[in-house]
């Protein structure tokens, strides 16, 4: 009996005609099996016990090489799109995604992907933008071209890339809801493992942000055994890093201290600049709250250089802020004041309040212990137009005002200050929290 | 590394791997075609493309073959 089956061709793999035409020379297995044109492949004489892997493995292989070719031409044009649209108004952007074909292709998402991830950095909302329209792109692409579950996985990048551009820009419901999307759409999608690992990765930094400590360690620890056991060491790094700002916040700050510099040997300077300042940072803070100040400035001088390099000025000013807690440690009192004056004068500068109110609290603690108190006393007066002017909320403003009763009546010890300096950078991410009063002076004067 | 070199590179231990898994060549060619599509299209993002699909073609398997005891009636 004859044993002659059909067997469809995989969709994906059609080619639009005239094109693909790779180069096949010294494979002639490959060359002499490229398919016929049609929707239909007959496979010839198959033995039910020993099916002819040879033929499928020929005709594949053949058409992937093809259809790289393909890829290829598709990735040159979309940098120069991609390119084009950060110089364009954002509606003009959606007119252009929505009505030009040349904007409908795989690569040109794929870029906006990319460079939404990029501008996340520096300017968070046109990272929301591009992720976003890189979510309009991904409907508009032709299923039979790019393969039903490759597409899936796009789309769901898209998302999760939208989600943590919103998480930057604070839109934590937003986020939400966009991880939600990615989520169910992973599930349909080819199970690359990478993917998984980058849609945990990005969700725990959202858990992070939103406190929910033990949710991101466990999305960091499966991301970072999936990178693992896909050779992807870089990201391991990545991982690493963020798995290290996650014990910090759970008080494991030794835990903090080795996550941190496994994840920094992993990183690639050509390729995580960015990363391995955030990680050398965040490294200098963990140093300087287990007390290893000597580390900590070896360490600093690197970052400083490393920020000086690309003129990063804001996270200089973070670092001047641990250059004083450096030099606090090293008992040079006139060093850390002259720090934490210089940082308070550039956050003024720059209009980040709370930022300036927590080096301010730094300064008020170091003038205590020096005995300083008329200096604390002029310091806290300062402080207060100060803050109503930069975006302090409500809640954090009566606070700083009944801390300023507190020092008026001199009953500011140092622990209120760490308790205020603490309840400052909390309210930065919550305007509705409280500051609690208990161990106050009582009757503080009324808000003016 | 071109696509066409690593696949020649990789093909014997792909094919072991799928043969061990005793599928017939249309599921062979679905997982296979359906995994180097996505391959090349991540082919500038993963840089251990071998560890990567083998690791894919195993779940793929592995997926058919949960898939195909969830529908054999008892």
């Amino acid at each position: 009996m004859s044993d002659e089956i059909k067997v469809p061709t995989h969709p994906p793999f059609q080619m639009p005609s005239g094109r693909g035409t790779a180069d096949l020379e010294g494979i002639p297995t490959l060359r002499s099996t490229l398919p016929p044109a049609g929707n239909e492949i007959r496979l010839l004489s198959r033995k039910p016990t020993e099916p002819d892997y040879n033929a499928v493995f020929d005709r594949v292989f053949a058409e992937a090489v093809r259809h790289q070719e393909s890829l290829e031409a598709e990735r040159t044009q979309a940098e120069a799109l991609v390119a084009e649209l950060r110089f364009q108004p954002a509606n003009r952007r959606r007119l252009l995604i929505r009505n030009s074909r040349r904007y409908q292709t795989w690569a040109v998402a794929q870029g906006l992907i990319d460079t939404s991830y990029q501008l996340g950095f520096r300017e968070p909302a046109e990272s929301c933008d591009f992720a976003a329209l890189a979510t309009e792109v991904v409907e508009h692409l032709d299923r039979q071209r790019y393969g039903l579950a490759p597409l899936i996985d796009l789309k769901a990048s898209a998302w999760s890339q939208l989600a943590n551009a919103r998480r930057i820009c604070s839109d934590f419901p937003g986020a939400e809801q966009a991880f939600a999307t990615a989520e169910s759409l992973l599930a349909e999608g080819s199970g690359d493992p990478l993917a998984m690992a980058r849609y945990c990765d990005l969700k725990a930094s959202l858990s992070r942000v939103q406190g929910r400590f033990d949710e991101s360690f466990r999305l960091l620890t499966t991301a970072v055994q999936q990178y693992r056991r896909m050779g992807e060491f870089r990201f391991v790094g990545r991982a690493l890093i963020k798995l290290g700002l996650v014990h910090s916040l759970s008080d494991r700050n030794h835990d903090a201290i080795e996550a941190t510099r496994a994840g920094l040997e992993l990183l690639e300077p050509a390729t995580d600049r960015q990363q391995i300042m955030t990680g050398r940072h965040n490294l200098v803070r963990f140093l300087v709250e287990a007390g290893r100040f000597f580390e900590a400035r070896a360490l600093l001088l690197q970052v400083r250089r490393m920020y000086q390099e690309q003129a990063e000025a804001i996270p200089l000013l973070r670092l001047k802020v641990m250059e004083g807690h450096i030099a606090l440690g090293l008992s040079n009192a006139a060093e850390a004041e002259q720090a934490y004056l210089e940082a308070r004068a550039g956050f003024i500068h720059h209009d980040l309040g709370y930022d300036a109110a927590v080096v301010s609290l730094d300064l008020a603690s170091l003038l205590i212990r020096l005995g300083r108190a008329t200096e604390v006393k002029r310091l806290v007066a300062e402080m207060m137009p100060i803050f109503r002017s930069r975006q302090v909320h409500r809640e954090a403003l009566a606070a700083l005002l009944l801390f300023r009763h507190a020092v008026v009546a001199e009953k500011a010890s140092l622990l209120l200050v760490e308790r205020m300096r603490t309840y400052l950078k909390d309210a930065h991410k919550n305007p509705k929290l409280r500051f609690d009063t208990s161990g106050l002076p009582a009757d503080p004067p009324s808000p003016s | 590394m071109p696509l066409v070199d690593f696949l020649i590179a990789v093909r014997p231990k792909a094919e072991a791997l799928l043969r061990g898994f005793g599928l017939t060549t249309t599921e062979l060619e679905e997982i296979l075609a359906s995994t180097l599509q996505v391959l090349a299209w991540r082919w500038e993002t993963v840089r251990d493309r071998e560890t990567w699909l083998l690791a894919m073609l195993e779940r793929r398997c592995k997926l058919l073959i949960e898939a195909r005891v969830k529908v054999v009636p008892e």
